[in-house]
């Protein structure tokens, strides 16, 4: 830095990186502020809301739905979705209950673990190596691993019997926290350092940005896809783990509609399902959002069917905004070149 | 020299001071500008000179900040695009309205169908309405036939026709020609011909001079966001415009190529290869430090014969050689494994990522995946270095390397691919269209770039429908006809006229030999 047009240059480009930083921020901000709003209004208008009791079940419901959001926040990305998460979620939260009852909790954790990985691994294999979209392949997988989910308890409940300490992953604290939170503050750091600072993150933003660049620029569309549903695939596992301590008993009808609530958070987050970006900050507030509404809905003894109300409507809001942003970045842009 | 000094005629079109303020940026600074009835009037300058600007605020997607627009001598203002089709004011961009699933007389007639009374379509009515424009077009395009079978060029004529049936007095045609072959391009001006003697307005945007100079009336340049001068075409030579786009005289092309020794060792042997439906049988050398072009007209196999050597499309026979030891490219890894790099002939389409950073695009080909630890984490400050260093070294003008992408013009965008081919560690290049869309200025830096980088022992291929542009950076020229070589001139053989030549399918003659 010994000339000094070099040094204006250092300024400029700390600048525009905090701006666009900025930027990025105020879009999680929207999420924050509608989160806040609705907290206030939940601690006013719902008595018991605002108790140490229902914001810590409150944060773990949020975290176990984060968890997934954040995984399939990388799948948008890439410019793809995965409606699997829901079952996956479910089946793997009956894995590890069921090998409580014959190996140690770290080896049960591993086994769900590895479960989701491989469902999300062939997800991945399928979509890249047979060309299908991903919403025909993990639509389908959908199906069977809910079906296996079944036919592998054959309807019936799977209770935690052997290793109770398993709940300390749920009613566990550090430093205070609900260990939840913990797994999912964890989760968000890794999954942010991926995205941001691996070449693996930059490709498969780059594939949802533009596909046909990304073949041309010699990107492995394959393998970034195999890896980007393998990811959502442990994401959906280590909620379905982190559901089986907070249910201790958990039965194959559970997590239906998680997909809808993972999606609705990465969108709601502020990440567009037109792929390119993610949002991984906005997601996390949106699950927070998600939660809060639920419980507040609850307190106030609004029948939990309104709750499915809530989420389509949140849904297609997320969706109109996204729209609004692009076509207003695209007015923008007309301004240029 | 006023706008109006050729004619007494009343315009069709007139901009009275229009100025357009974005945000920090003063797009067009009180520009007159006016359009007479049965001409041509080119616009022309660098990018960020404001044409498009310009063109957005006569067809009503942006609305000026202040200053008048009149249409036939009546005060218009134009709130969205539909407003200005009204007024009489079509626009034909690169990017087409048209409805690729729909047939070529559907198309004309989308929107507003001849219907009868109980509000079915009238087909009889729609096939000879839209025959009949077409034939007073002088288009051979089947009526039935689906727009997504139809060339660049053929989709082209559609959009006219489509303005032409709506009646329309002025057209405006951005960069037309970016994506046509010659025998294209000249039936385009045919056409342009022909809407002229009807008494339609064009307004023509182009970087080609040549063209401007062919067909255009009127010359108006802009530069910076204002209009520089307005002039008729025969007060003009190419050189006056160029000093009116750049505020300063040219640098010669002819001055950019220096001849030096051919190698004799090949960097990459072609032999015999094959792709189904391509091409047939073409066998050539690549030498270490040379620029190999590429000519060729659509549906020569050009684009194909880059991208089967990218790993892209798989041959179906012959060998590929590099440094005498044949190679096996069944994927873009394998190629940039062995030190091949291409860039895609459609920066949108296959070039820039939109939504990532200066940067991101610079580097994205520079990071193999899951294959050494120590490229596992992205290092920012290393990136950073890398980018300064091509920043400084091509010139790209970015206000920073965490810029978006699309905030960049068409040439610097250029400019960060051509980085991009650099930062693979490649060392032979296979360049499409290098300069397509870019401005005069960038493009002569561009071919520098190329020659400088030959020079440095790259080994490059331009492949382009730009014969100039051949004829400036080439030191041999390989031309494809129908997928099978036609000819590989010398660098004394290369000349505009042979190129075109051997395109078109003809033999050189003696004399130029």
């Amino acid at each position: 830095m010994s000339n000094p047009p070099e040094l204006l240059n250092f300024r400029a480009i700390f600048s525009i990186a905090n701006a666009t930083r900025f930027i990025q921020v105020a879009e999680s901000l929207g999420v924050f502020a509608l989160l806040l709003i609705v907290v206030i209004s939940a601690s006013i208008i719902a008595p018991g809301f605002f108790t140490y009791t229902n914001l810590t079940n409150t944060l773990i419901i949020a975290s176990i739905t984060a968890v997934t959001g954040l995984g399939m926040t990388f799948a948008i990305a890439m410019g793809g979705f995965d409606l699997s998460v829901g079952s996956v979620q479910v089946l793997t939260a009956i894995v590890v209950t069921s090998l409580l009852s014959v190996i140690d909790p770290p080896l049960a954790i591993l086994g769900a673990l590895l479960t989701g990985l491989a469902l999300g691994l062939l997800n991945g294999a399928l979509i890249s190596k047979l060309r299908l979209p991903a919403f025909v392949v993990t639509f389908g997988m959908m199906s069977i691993v809910r079906g296996v989910a079944l036919l592998v308890t054959q309807g019936q409940s799977v209770m935690v019997t052997k290793h109770i300490e398993f709940g300390l992953l749920n009613n566990g604290k550090i430093l205070g926290l609900p260990v939840p939170f913990i797994i999912m503050m964890i989760v968000f750091v890794v999954l942010s350092a991926l995205l941001k600072h691996t070449p693996f993150g930059r490709h498969a933003c780059a594939i949802g940005g533009n596909r046909g660049a990304a073949i041309v620029s010699g990107v492995s569309i394959d393998r970034v896809t195999i890896a980007v549903f393998g990811l959502v695939g442990v994401t959906a596992a280590i909620s379905g783990v982190m559901l089986s301590s907070q249910l201790m008993i958990v039965d194959a009808t559970l997590g239906t509609g998680f997909e809808l609530q993972a999606i609705t958070v990465s969108v709601l987050g502020g990440t567009s399902l037109s792929g390119g970006h993610g949002n991984l900050v906005g997601t996390v507030f949106a699950a927070l959002l998600l939660a809060t509404i639920a419980s507040a809905l609850n307190i106030l003894k609004v029948v939990s069917f309104y709750q499915y109300l809530a989420l389509g409507i949140l849904l297609i809001f997320a969706l109109a905004i996204d729209t609004a942003r692009r076509a207003f970045i695209a007015k923008s842009l007309l301004s240029r070149a | 020299m006023g706008a109006d000094q050729t004619s007494d005629q009343e315009p069709i079109l007139s901009l009275t001071g229009i100025s357009k303020q974005f945000p920090g940026v003063r797009a067009l600074d009180n520009i007159e500008f006016s359009l007479l009835a049965g001409e041509v009037h080119a616009l022309m300058g660098e990018n960020g000179a404001g044409k498009s600007t310009l063109i957005n605020i006569i067809s009503g997607l942006l609305q000026p900040t202040s200053g008048k627009i009149y249409v036939a001598g009546e005060e218009v203002v134009f709130a969205s695009a539909i407003q200005a089709q009204k007024a009489g004011i079509s626009t034909i961009t690169q990017e087409f309205n048209l409805v690729p699933q729909l047939t070529v007389a559907e198309n004309i007639f989308l929107g507003r169908e001849p219907t009868a009374r109980i509000g079915l379509l009238k087909w009889r009515e729609i096939k000879r309405r839209a025959s009949e424009v077409l034939n007073e077009l002088g288009l051979n395009v089947p009526l039935g036939q689906r727009v997504s079978y139809l060339s660049v060029g053929d989709r082209q004529l559609v959009e006219i026709a489509k303005a032409l049936s709506m009646e329309f007095r002025i057209i405006t045609m951005d960069e037309p020609t970016a994506a046509l072959n010659a025998a294209e391009v000249a039936r385009l001006f045919e056409i342009i011909e022909k809407l002229k003697e009807r008494g339609i307005a064009v307004l023509y945007v182009s970087h080609r001079l040549r063209e401007i100079f062919r067909i255009a009336d009127r010359v108006t340049v802009l530069r910076d966001g204002k209009r520089v001068d307005t002039r008729r075409r025969d007060e003009l030579t190419e050189d006056d415009v160029v000093t009116m786009m750049l505020g300063r005289a040219l640098r010669k092309e002819a001055t950019i190529y220096q001849a030096i020794p051919l190698s004799e060792q090949a960097a990459l042997s072609v032999k015999d290869i094959t792709l189904p439906g391509f091409i047939t049988d073409v066998s050539f050398d690549l030498r270490v430090g040379e620029v190999m072009g590429c000519a060729g007209l659509v549906g020569s196999g050009r684009y194909e014969l880059t991208r089967a050597l990218f790993g892209l499309q798989q041959i179906s026979g012959g060998d590929v050689e590099i440094k005498g030891r044949p190679v096996v490219l069944n994927s873009t890894s394998d190629a940039i494994r062995h030190g091949i790099y291409m860039l895609p002939e459609e920066r949108k389409v296959e070039g820039i990522f939109p939504d990532l950073t200066v940067r991101e695009n610079l580097l994205i080909s520079a990071k193999r995946l899951f294959r050494r630890l120590s490229e596992l984490l992205i290092n920012p400050r290393e990136e950073e270095k890398q980018y300064q260093g091509i920043r400084n070294s091509l010139d790209i003008r970015a206000s920073s390397s965490g810029q978006r992408m699309t905030k960049l013009s068409g040439g610097n965008q250029q400019k960060v691919m051509l980085g991009r081919a650099l930062m693979s560690n490649s060392r032979i290049l296979l360049l499409n269209e290098p300069t397509r869309g870019v401005d005069v200025g960038t493009r002569v830096e561009i071919h520098a770039v190329i020659r400088k980088l030959a020079q440095s022992g790259y080994s490059i291929v331009v492949s382009s429908s730009d014969i100039p542009e051949l004829v400036s950076v080439s030191d041999r020229c390989l031309v494809l006809s129908a997928g099978r070589t036609k000819g590989l001139l010398n660098r004394a053989q290369i000349t505009e006229d042979n190129i075109t030549a051997l395109a078109i399918g003809q033999e050189i003659t003696g004399d130029n030999r």
